[in-house]
């Protein structure tokens, strides 16, 4: 397959570098656009985790939708677990199978700085994408590969869900985030975040790690409010936290202002728990996106040489004012 | 002879792998491919040695993975602190020797499965890894010389061929010269083996078993070193890695019953699973389908073992 070139594949690369050359950009990115249509190789989104997660699999649809409307074969992989070292050997897979663009998550940005510029080496474009890469790493990437980030600041998106419950909660609340991930940077940007929308209550945080097991998750949850009963507000990183909180305060028959919860992602039993006001509001972080428009952007710079050259965003939240709206849509697996 | 020809599966596995997977993407047969695929393996295949020489003489460890993070943990944090990159790495692999030593004198003193006393481990060493990072991975920004020795050097810039796998093969032969050449490699045999019968002809079983649980631990630090140097960071996340060495050990024609098992086959068994990891990504098929394939492949091989087995017997009677 590598290496034949057939007439959809020449008329690609002509097309791609004609429209390149007499439109847009000089004639480095002529070359790059011409040596890229013409791999005719297959788009890879890499995640530090697999589409066992619900989070995971609405993004990996947005890879499949890409794909379909591009033409392109375009796939999500992502291992099992969280992994990033597995997730830098599926890129470096990808770079060996000629891939025609590959984008990937800085959930440990030092981990995939050796893949990425493997990548840059090859030609292959890349693109970042859930979570921007933290500052002191941003200069190791400044030679122009990644080409873009396509994603939301969950700092700035988890600010804005918590920020809902500033009315709703006394000065100095006890407060706990559960970690159903620990290790994983973004979700600890994400507490931050938490925080910082609830900042000018002075609240008493802590921290508690409740692994990435439902039931046993509700038990720890659990244990924990025993043993702090003045607990105010739970705060959940994702999908799984949220179920246990939920499942738990239900099990109590806690009534909905006696702890209020803020969550993180989207879907059946968060968009549920907002309706019944168990859940005050959750991070919509829109993850079709990052599926769809990465592989877009891909194949519109390999084809067309458009370099996307900027921060491309995305995310919101979710409360009892939009909550039927997205519930629609989530039916729809779009959430 | 047939006894020692257990590695045959493997070499089936990655055959069939190989033909598979360059049908679909011819990508996969170049030395750029087969290089990714060495340096997957490096860091499981020095696990699974440790691993597979311990299943020979009877006994698991399931504390691997979470001694491999500990270690590599802790490295980093002595790396860090600017200890003296030789200090650092002698003092880790040493503390990995001691988990695999704590390991084996719970089971021998205790007289309780290998089995139990190592997930207890498992458990123990992950919280340890996830008490001291705070749940935090420890990373380098610039690469430190002794990182690029671990892992991160390449023969050329655009390479997929890291050092570690310099070291995995090092320590592939230290262990096969061990295992095939040495009275101590027979004594391993005959202690997971026929037990009883060696011990009545003066095989020391318990101090092979203790040695064995020691080199285990000692190989799972050196892989933790391995991936932090080729990483140059590492997470506190349990890694799983202990389920995949024992899987690529019986791959390789490890049985799970000690006495048989070569150093070959276990390199052979690595190959054929990072094989596979990496094809499933050539061809573009759903990453999920790895587990799907692993276990497929295990029970083949198994069975092709099985079968091996029956026909030595028969032969023999």
């Amino acid at each position: 397959m590598q290496g034949k070139l057939n007439r959809r594949d020449l008329l690609k690369a002509t097309v791609g570098a004609t429209v390149a050359a007499s439109v847009l950009s000089p004639g480095q990115r002529i070359a790059k656009a011409f040596a890229q249509s013409a791999s005719s190789g297959t788009y890879y989104w890499v995640a530090h985790v697999g589409p066992g997660d619900p989070y995971w699999a609405v993004v990996q649809r947005g890879v499949q939708a890409a794909g379909k409307a591009l033409g392109v074969k375009a796939v999500f992989e992502g291992p099992s677990g969280y992994s990033p070292p597995k997730q830098a050997d599926m890129v470096n897979a990808a770079i060996s199978a000629k891939a025609a663009g590959i984008v990937t998550t800085s959930a440990d940005p030092a981990v995939m700085k050796g893949p990425l510029q493997r990548a840059a080496q090859a030609g292959i474009p890349t693109i970042f994408s859930d979570t921007p890469p933290p500052k002191d790493f941003a200069a190791a990437f400044a030679n122009g590969n990644p080409i873009a980030f396509v994603g939301v600041d969950v700092r700035i998106a988890a600010a804005r869900a918590s920020a809902k419950l500033v009315p709703l909660l006394p000065k100095g609340a006890e407060v706990v985030v559960v970690n159903h991930e620990p290790g994983n940077r973004v979700l600890e940007i994400k507490t931050g975040g938490y925080l910082e929308g609830i900042a000018s209550l002075e609240p008493k945080v802590e921290k508690l790690v409740i692994g990435e097991e439902t039931t046993k998750a509700v038990e720890i949850i659990r244990a924990y409010l025993q043993k702090n009963p003045n607990t105010k507000a739970i705060f959940t990183l994702g999908a799984l936290g949220t179920h246990a909180a939920v499942k738990l305060l239900d099990e109590m028959k806690a009534s909905n202002d006696k702890i209020r919860v803020v969550g993180s992602d989207i879907d059946d039993v968060t968009l549920d728990a907002i309706k019944r006001g168990r859940v005050v509001s959750a991070i919509d972080l829109q993850q079709l996106g990052f599926g769809f428009l990465p592989i877009a952007l891909l194949y519109l710079y390999n084809t067309y040489a458009l370099d996307p050259n900027d921060h491309i965003g995305a995310g919101g939240t979710v409360d009892a004012k939009n909550v039927d709206f997205i519930t629609k849509l989530a039916k729809q697996g779009f959430r | 002879m047939l006894s020692r020809r257990r590695e045959l599966g493997a070499v089936i596995a990655i055959a069939v792998t190989y033909s598979v997977f360059a049908y679909l993407n011819p990508a996969f047969l170049t030395w750029a491919t087969f290089g990714g695929i060495l340096t997957i393996a490096a860091e499981i295949g020095t696990i699974t040695i440790g691993e597979g020489v311990l299943m020979v003489s009877g006994e698991f460890d399931l504390s691997v993975g979470s001694n491999f993070t500990f270690s590599a943990i802790v490295l980093g944090m002595l790396l860090k602190a600017a200890v003296p990159a030789a200090i650092s790495v002698l003092t880790v692999l040493g503390m990995a020797a001691l988990i695999g030593l704590l390991n084996g004198l719970i089971t021998l003193r205790t007289r309780i499965p290998s089995f139990i006393t190592t997930l207890g481990t498992l458990f123990f060493w992950n919280g340890m890894a996830l008490w001291v990072t705070g749940g935090w991975p420890i990373s380098f920004i610039a690469p430190l010389p002794v990182l690029n020795v671990l892992g991160n050097s390449t023969p050329s810039p655009a390479s997929s061929l890291h050092v570690s796998a310099a070291w995995w093969a090092a320590a592939a032969i230290i262990f096969w010269i061990m295992l095939e050449n040495t009275r101590y490699g027979n004594w391993i045999y005959g202690t997971g083996g026929k037990t009883e019968a060696a011990r009545a002809i003066g095989v020391p079983v318990d101090r092979v078993k203790l040695i064995n649980f020691t080199l285990c631990g000692l190989l799972a630090g050196l892989a933790g070193a391995l991936q932090l140097g080729r990483m140059m960071s590492i997470s506190p996340v349990r890694s799983g890695l202990e389920l995949e060495a024992i899987a690529s050990a019986v791959v390789g024609g490890v049985s799970l019953f000690g006495g048989m098992g070569t150093v070959l086959g276990m390199v052979l068994g690595t190959i054929a699973l990072a094989s596979i990891e990496v094809g499933l990504v050539a061809a573009g098929a759903p990453s999920f389908w790895y587990t799907a394939f692993v276990g497929c492949v295990i029970i083949v091989i198994v069975v092709i073992n099985t079968q091996l087995d029956q026909l030595i017997f028969t032969r023999r009677s």
